[in-house]
């Protein structure tokens, strides 16, 4: 009988997460890449359980698979896809654990959650993991979750990176991490950029801010009507068609309360220090 | 297809109750709506926000044009057609109380009425 490795737990919206692997070297990557989400030692046991099961098949083809509790996930996963896919499938459990949710990235400065929301590609994860990597505090990518008060709740899942960006100076992989996964995107633990704080407590949101990543243009603060911020915070929310009007009335008290600002990026260091000035002319967390 | 509705003057819209509205008038004066049947967004511009807040089952059509002619300071002559279209969309796509049941699910536009009623420009 082959042997299993199990990697876990991985502690993520008030569920533990046990991953199986048939693969040595897949379960080091998965130690490295969710290190974040690993709990501390005197963390008490959640009674929420998920077991993944992602194998590398052989015949009839070689492949890869991933069950969730016993179901199918997928079954014919390439292997530069494959962590990928299992980062998705962890994504899925926090869309349904949670009732609010926005398609975002999330850090915290000045002792506010400061959320980075738009579509793929727009420079939101850079931007994070930038900001992480230079004194903000690490809170969420992808997925952010909000409670009934309107405060974020952290997700250490990993900064999902294109080769290639901004942030790829800031670390390295660990020697003997094998880079067979990662050749669709990485995924980086925010922990590998250096001293990042990860905040442990829900934290009040201060400001939403629609990065947009312009190659060639200057960084600049460009005015959005707050319409028009509630109405793409609202496209990007998965929690919104999955609860209604309670999330509809949630993002809406959000959205006239906290500041919405709009930046257009072209670099991460001029990023960082327009977001920081515009945060501090919005009086967030000041 | 494309249902469509003559309004009298004596009648009075009602918004469907499975619609929910956020209304931003700080800096701008404009209506978001949720369709819960249809998981649909509709940001409306200005004139379209001020014939859907008008839409509360009391306010008559008659009586919704007179209103909008002396709150925005609209031309008499083409305001009632504009509100029909207005209601017109909103009838079409479900958001009217009597209306036909929304077609179409997720996903977000504006009302069609904003080509012809003022929308406000995207800053």
């Amino acid at each position: 009988m082959e042997s299993r490795l199990q990697v876990g737990p991985l502690l993520l919206a008030d569920c533990a997460i046990y991953v199986e692997t048939n693969d040595d070297q897949f379960a080091a990557v998965l130690r490295w890449c969710f290190r974040d989400l690993m709990p501390e030692s005197d963390q008490q046991p959640l009674s929420v359980l998920h077991r993944f099961e992602v194998l590398r098949l052989e015949e009839p083809f070689s492949r890869w698979a991933i069950w969730r509790d016993g179901e199918v996930c997928q079954l014919t996963l390439e292997e530069g896809y494959v962590l990928f896919h299992l980062q998705w499938e962890f994504n899925r459990v926090v869309l349904e654990q949670r009732s609010a949710t926005v398609h975002s990235a999330a850090i915290e400065v000045n002792g506010r959650c400061i959320l980075l929301t738009g579509t793929s590609m727009s420079g939101k994860t850079t931007l994070a993991g930038w900001m992480a990597a230079h004194g903000a505090g690490y809170m969420a990518d992808e997925i952010v979750a909000i409670d009934d008060r309107g405060y974020a709740l952290h997700y250490r899942r990993p900064l999902g990176l294109r080769h290639g960006g901004p942030l790829e100076g800031l670390f390295s992989h660990p020697e003997g991490i094998d880079r067979r996964f990662d050749s669709y995107e990485m995924l980086v633990p925010a922990s590998a950029l250096g001293q990042v704080s990860m905040p442990d407590e829900p934290i009040e949101i201060g400001a939403i801010v629609f990065p947009r990543y312009e190659p060639d243009a200057l960084p600049q603060v460009v005015p959005i009507a707050r319409s028009l911020a509630f109405q793409r915070l609202c496209e990007n929310s998965p929690g919104l068609m999955r609860n209604g009007r309670s999330v509809f009335d949630l993002l809406s008290g959000l959205v006239h309360r906290v500041p919405v600002l709009q930046m257009s990026i072209s670099d991460a260091e001029g990023a960082e220090q327009l977001l920081r000035s515009s945060l501090n002319n919005c009086g967030v967390g000041s | 297809m494309t249902s469509t509705r003559q309004f009298s003057a004596d009648a009075t819209p009602e918004s469907h109750p499975s619609v929910r509205s956020a209304v931003f008038d700080t800096d701008e004066f404009c209506v978001v709506l949720f369709d819960e049947r249809a998981n649909r967004l509709h940001r409306l511009g200005s004139a379209a926000s001020a014939v859907w807040m008008l839409c509360d089952g009391e306010t008559s059509v008659g009586n919704l044009v007179d209103e909008l002619i002396q709150l925005l300071d609209l031309p008499p002559a083409s305001t009632a057609s504009d509100v029909q279209l207005a209601l017109n969309d909103f009838w079409s796509m479900g958001l009217l109380v009597g209306s036909p049941e929304p077609a179409t699910r997720g996903g977000s536009d504006l009302i069609e009425a904003d080509r012809v009623l003022a929308r406000p420009p995207d800053p």
